[in-house]
């Protein structure tokens, strides 16, 4: 048994060795501390490693039954996901069906002034939205009084965007959507590039209008590069931390607590750990959860 | 015999050489430091974080050659954040100088040295023994002091005076009651002199809090008891945090309090929309009087300090918060913490507290270094009311301080935006802080 599977890896050692580059780092640094993190939610683990106990799942009960910040955390998480996922796929995709028509020199302008934010730094980008939300010389109020709709929303008062409970989190989901159009407009540019032509020319043949071909060929054969965005931006929004840590540190009111906010606090703030482990794990299966429904729906709609 | 004589003597020679050698083994100490010391008075050449660190452990090098000393200047949230994480990683600096809110956390968790057992008893002898008492914790010293700053309420006057209110500040006795300076402030405000806000106060964060939590002093409540249980059900609690609430319901404190930085407390006071702020020596002197010094204040000012409002029949102390030199236990070698203990003694010195003390506004932890601004009237008079009125108990020492101090801005900001009442606010934070205690 053991000959054979000593034979069976040899025979294939070409391919270890290929993936040796990729899997060795991911080993190390992924799958790891993964299966570490795992174990010290166990554990009631600070800064003194001579002090570590184990506990059994009283992280776990803690968590999910006395904290009261980590349930608002699930909440305001789940609600940026719904809020800036779905936007980012409309938006992207109908960006994408607008600008894929252009010339290239046109299509790059657009790929480029949408992927900018991806490249630039998250800290810049957060301190120009903090002028943009300052209440008192923000250029959204600034915009907001010159319309005049600051007497329709707020009789006249400038707004405290960040300030505000019923308008930081939106607010903050704003930039973050903001900076999650970049990938998936690439994406879906090269999924329309990848739907052969003919296809088009045949419907248009059978008298079908735009909107017809895109409903009844664009959609249907770009649903791989759909289900793709659709996990990898989920994954990405369910990990929301820098704009919270640099605008509002979770604020007002916890109302912009999200999961990893409260992990970094609970982890490197309050060095618990063990504890912050106990939510990195919960989040972890919350979102394979999430990837794996992802996968299967769209899966289906597919076959 | 000659042979015998030579060899003697040629022994006798390799032991001369031999033992200076061994005594001069090369040791590399890592000394982290926060930036307190970020505008000095009389040192405008260190103005940049940790220069000042960096030109004493220049010293000691000079000194002792085989000794290398690397300085790591951390800003305020990275002491928070950089430290814990060295420390979990099992490098954590040999030295941190840092304020006892966080150190504290550090000799509760058993990470740092026992100072008693590092320091001669003659130089924790000249420690004013209230801060050692502070310093101890399960018999430990787990840092050693080096000075304290206070907290007081810091007015500017010369708006006071400029809106004929100048009578409404109490320059006699330095206190008011919470009647007279509601008076104050709604008659400052309502002068037309552009005091949007009279009081300027931010609980975005922790870092404001102290602000905040003077108002709750001066009611006769507290955050801490001396027991180390959270003060959050006493009525004196509840009656200072609505004394604060109705500031901020009537527009005498910011509207941005939730959200606002320090600097921005800092730009009010500078540009006259606000004409109180809390502070102590080292906002007065470094922070106001540099800025009078750089042109960024753009108000008349003549700052003032007094205590906070009390209630009836209270007599509130100042906060007083001391910061020290933590040194983290590594494994080190006896010889390495020999040196590691020179160095502590070298930084910690009488005449290093009166440097730094003279040039950060502060009071220092030695005996030995005096009164260093005793020039100062303001000085004296803080340390007059220190003495007279006492110090109030900050729970610095206490488990579980820095998680309990994070805990609170978010029912603060509630409590602002309605959401929360103050009963409700001080409820809800007696169950976290319960919850926090118990983990």
């Amino acid at each position: 048994m053991l000959a054979r599977t000593g034979q069976k890896v040899w025979e294939g050692r070409w391919g270890y060795i290929f993936i040796a580059p990729a899997m060795i780092p991911f080993v190390i640094f992924t799958a790891i501390p993964l299966v570490q993190g795992l174990l010290l939610s166990f554990y009631k683990a600070g800064l003194n490693r001579d002090k570590w106990q184990y506990i059994g799942l009283k992280n776990y009960s803690n968590l999910l039954t006395r904290d009261p910040v980590f349930p608002t955390a699930i909440k305001n998480t789940f609600l940026f996901v719904l809020g800036v996922v779905p936007a980012a796929m409309v938006i992207c995709l109908f960006v994408a069906v607008l600008i894929y028509p252009l010339s290239q020199r046109k299509q790059t302008f657009f790929r480029a002034a949408f992927y900018m934010p991806v490249v630039s730094a998250g800290v810049v980008l957060a301190m120009v939205w903090v002028y943009i939300y300052s209440q008192e010389y923000g250029l959204l109020n600034y915009i907001f009084d010159s319309l005049g709709l600051l007497h329709l929303l707020n009789a006249g008062e400038k707004i405290g965007w960040l300030a505000r409970t019923d308008t930081a989190l939106l607010s903050l989901a704003i930039v973050v959507l903001s900076w999650s159009l970049g990938q998936p407009l690439i994406l879906f540019l090269a999924g329309l590039g990848a739907i052969p032509e003919t296809l088009y020319d045949a419907a248009k043949i059978d008298g079908a209008d735009s909107w017809q071909s895109f409903w009844k060929i664009t959609l249907p054969l770009l649903r791989p590069t759909m289900l793709f965005v659709l996990v990898v931006l989920t994954i990405a929004v369910f990990q929301v931390f820098v704009v919270v840590q640099l605008m509002t540190l979770g604020g007002p009111a916890n109302a912009t607590q999200t999961i990893v906010y409260r992990i970094w606090v609970t982890g490197i703030v309050g060095s618990k750990f063990g504890y912050a482990s106990a939510m990195a794990v919960i989040l972890l299966v919350i979102v394979s959860a999430l990837a794996a429904a992802q996968f299967k729906l769209l899966d289906r709609q597919m076959t | 015999m000659k042979h015998l004589r030579l060899l003697l003597v040629l022994a006798a020679v390799l032991v001369v050489l031999l033992t200076p050698a061994q005594a001069q083994e090369p040791v590399t100490i890592t000394y982290w430091t926060d930036p307190a010391l970020a505008q000095p008075i009389s040192l405008p050449q260190f103005d940049e974080l940790a220069e000042f660190e960096n030109w004493q452990a220049e010293q000691f090098m000079e000194l002792h050659p085989h000794v290398t000393i690397e300085v790591r200047g951390l800003d305020w949230p990275d002491l928070a954040t950089v430290v814990p994480t060295a420390i979990a990683a099992g490098d954590p600096p040999d030295i941190l100088k840092d304020y006892l809110g966080r150190t504290s956390g550090y000799g509760v968790e058993g990470v740092t040295v026992d100072l008693f057992s590092l320091v001669p008893q003659e130089e924790i002898d000249d420690l004013l023994p209230g801060l050692v008492e502070l310093y101890t914790i399960d018999g430990a010293l787990h840092a050693m002091p080096t000075y304290f700053w206070n907290h007081a309420m810091i007015v500017n006057k010369a708006l006071f005076d400029q809106a004929g209110l100048g009578d409404m500040v109490p320059v006699d006795d330095r206190a008011w009651s919470m009647d007279e300076f509601y008076e104050a402030a709604t008659a400052i405000k309502a002068a037309g002199i552009g005091v949007d806000f009279p009081y300027t106060l931010q609980v975005a964060s922790e870092q404001g809090d102290y602000d905040f939590h003077a108002f709750i002093w001066g009611a006769g409540g507290e955050i801490w008891n001396s027991d180390c249980t959270p003060g959050f059900d006493d009525p004196k609690t509840l009656a200072g945090l609505e004394f604060v609430n109705k500031l901020f319901q009537e527009g005498l404190i910011n509207s941005d309090a939730t959200t606002a930085a320090y600097a921005d407390q800092v730009n009010n006071l500078f540009t006259g929309k606000s004409a109180i702020m809390g502070g102590g020596m080292g906002v007065l002197n470094n922070r106001i009087g540099n800025g009078i010094r750089d042109g960024d204040v753009t108000v008349d000012m003549d700052p003032v300090v007094v205590t906070y409002p009390h209630g009836e029949g209270e007599v509130p102390g100042l906060g007083v918060g001391p910061t020290g030199f933590a040194v983290f236990d590594k494994g080190r070698s006896a010889y390495e913490m020999e040196w590691i203990a020179e160095f502590l003694l070298f930084l910690n010195s009488t005449e290093a507290q009166v440097t730094y003390t003279q040039n950060n506004s502060q009071f220092p932890a030695r005996a030995s270094a005096g009164v260093p601004l005793e020039d100062d009237a303001n000085y004296a008079l803080t340390l007059s009311l220190i003495q007279e009125r006492g110090t109030e108990n900050l729970g610095l020492a206490c488990p579980g301080f820095y998680e309990v101090r994070i805990s609170q801005p978010p029912h603060w900001q509630a409590m602002f935006l309605g959401q929360e009442t103050p009963e409700q606010a001080l409820q809800a934070l007696a169950d976290e802080a319960a919850f926090i205690l118990d983990m």
